[in-house]
C-alpha cells in the first residue's frame, strides 16, 4: 500500500512512525524494569496484608488485588505522558477513595447500560475500542488510535512479565 | 468534550483510514497478510479490540496463577534476579 507521507501534516501520523523505530512491539527496557520492579514490590506488600491460605475466597480477593496492582503499576511506570496512563491512575485512586455504597451504585447503572446496549443491532466498534482504551471517551479519533497503539505495547509488556515472574515461581 | 461520533454509515475520512490501517498493520500481524485494499475500517477495529480484549484476558489469567502461587512467593524479593532473566528474553 503505497502512502504518500509529503501529504499528511498529522501530529499523530509522525509521533507513530517515530515511535516505531523504537524496535519492535513491546521493548522498551525502562518502561520493563519499572514496572517490574513497582509489580513485585506491590506483590510483596499484597503478600505481606493478605492471610496466606488456599482457600477459594482469599485466592479470589488477591487475584483482585494483584491484577489492580499491576494495571496500577503500568499506569505508574509509563507516568502521566499518555492520556491513557493518566485516566488509568486517576481510576485506580478514585477506586480506593470511593465509599463501598457509591460503587454498588455505579455497579448498577453500569448494568443497565449493558443491558440497553445488548438489545442494540450493530455494535459500533469505535465507541467498543474507546471503551476498552481508559480515557478514550473523551479523544478524537486521531488521538484515539494514537493512545491505542502505546495502550496495547504497554499491555504486552505487562502480560510478557506477568507470565515471566508466574513462570519463574513455578519452578 | 467529547471525542468526534460517527456513526457507521458515514465514512472515515481517507487521512483516517490511511492512519488507521498504518498504525494497525504494525499492531497485528495477521492483518499484514490481508490485502490492503477491501478491508473495511470496522473491521480492523473490531480486530484491534479483539486483540485488548484477550490481552485483558490474559492479565485475570495471569493474575489468577499469581494468586495461587502467592504462598511460594518468599519475603525476600528476588527481585534483581527476576529483573536479569528477563531483560535476557529481549
Amino acid at each position: 500500500m503505497v502512502v504518500c507521507l509529503s501529504i499528511y501534516p498529522k501530529k499523530s501520523l509522525q509521533l507513530y512512525l517515530a515511535s516505531m523505530n523504537s524496535k519492535s512491539l513491546s521493548s522498551n527496557p525502562c518502561r520493563k524494569t519499572s514496572f517490574t520492579r513497582r509489580f513485585l514490590r506491590a506483590l510483596a506488600e499484597i503478600r505481606r496484608e493478605e492471610p496466606n491460605s488456599s482457600s477459594h475466597v482469599d485466592i479470589s480477593r488477591r487475584c483482585q488485588r494483584i491484577k489492580v496492582a499491576a494495571y496500577a503499576s503500568m499506569a505508574s511506570a509509563v507516568g502521566s505522558k499518555r492520556a491513557w496512563s493518566r485516566a488509568m491512575i486517576c481510576k485506580v485512586r478514585n477506586r480506593a477513595i470511593c465509599r463501598a455504597s457509591m460503587r454498588q451504585k455505579i455497579k448498577i447503572s453500569k448494568w443497565k447500560k449493558a443491558v440497553a446496549n445488548k438489545h442494540r443491532r450493530d455494535v459500533n466498534q469505535e465507541d467498543e475500542l474507546r471503551r476498552l482504551v481508559p480515557g478514550g471517551k473523551s479523544m478524537d479519533f486521531c488521538k484515539l488510535l494514537e493512545e491505542t497503539a502505546h495502550y496495547i505495547k504497554s499491555l504486552t509488556t505487562q502480560v510478557q512479565v506477568m507470565r515471566s515472574i508466574a513462570d519463574y515461581y513455578s519452578t | 468534550m467529547s471525542g468526534s461520533r460517527r456513526s457507521e454509515a458515514s465514512p472515515l475520512t481517507q487521512d483516517e483510514i490511511n492512519d488507521l490501517v498504518l498504525k494497525s498493520q504494525e499492531l497485528l500481524p495477521e492483518i499484514r497478510r490481508r490485502a490492503a485494499t477491501g478491508v473495511t475500517a470496522s473491521e480492523i477495529l473490531k480486530e484491534i479490540c479483539n486483540y485488548i480484549k484477550r490481552l485483558k484476558r490474559e492479565v485475570d489469567g495471569l493474575s489468577q496463577r499469581l494468586s495461587e502461587l502467592m504462598a511460594s512467593i518468599g519475603t525476600n524479593s528476588r527481585e534483581e534476579e527476576i529483573l536479569r532473566s528477563l531483560l535476557m528474553q529481549e
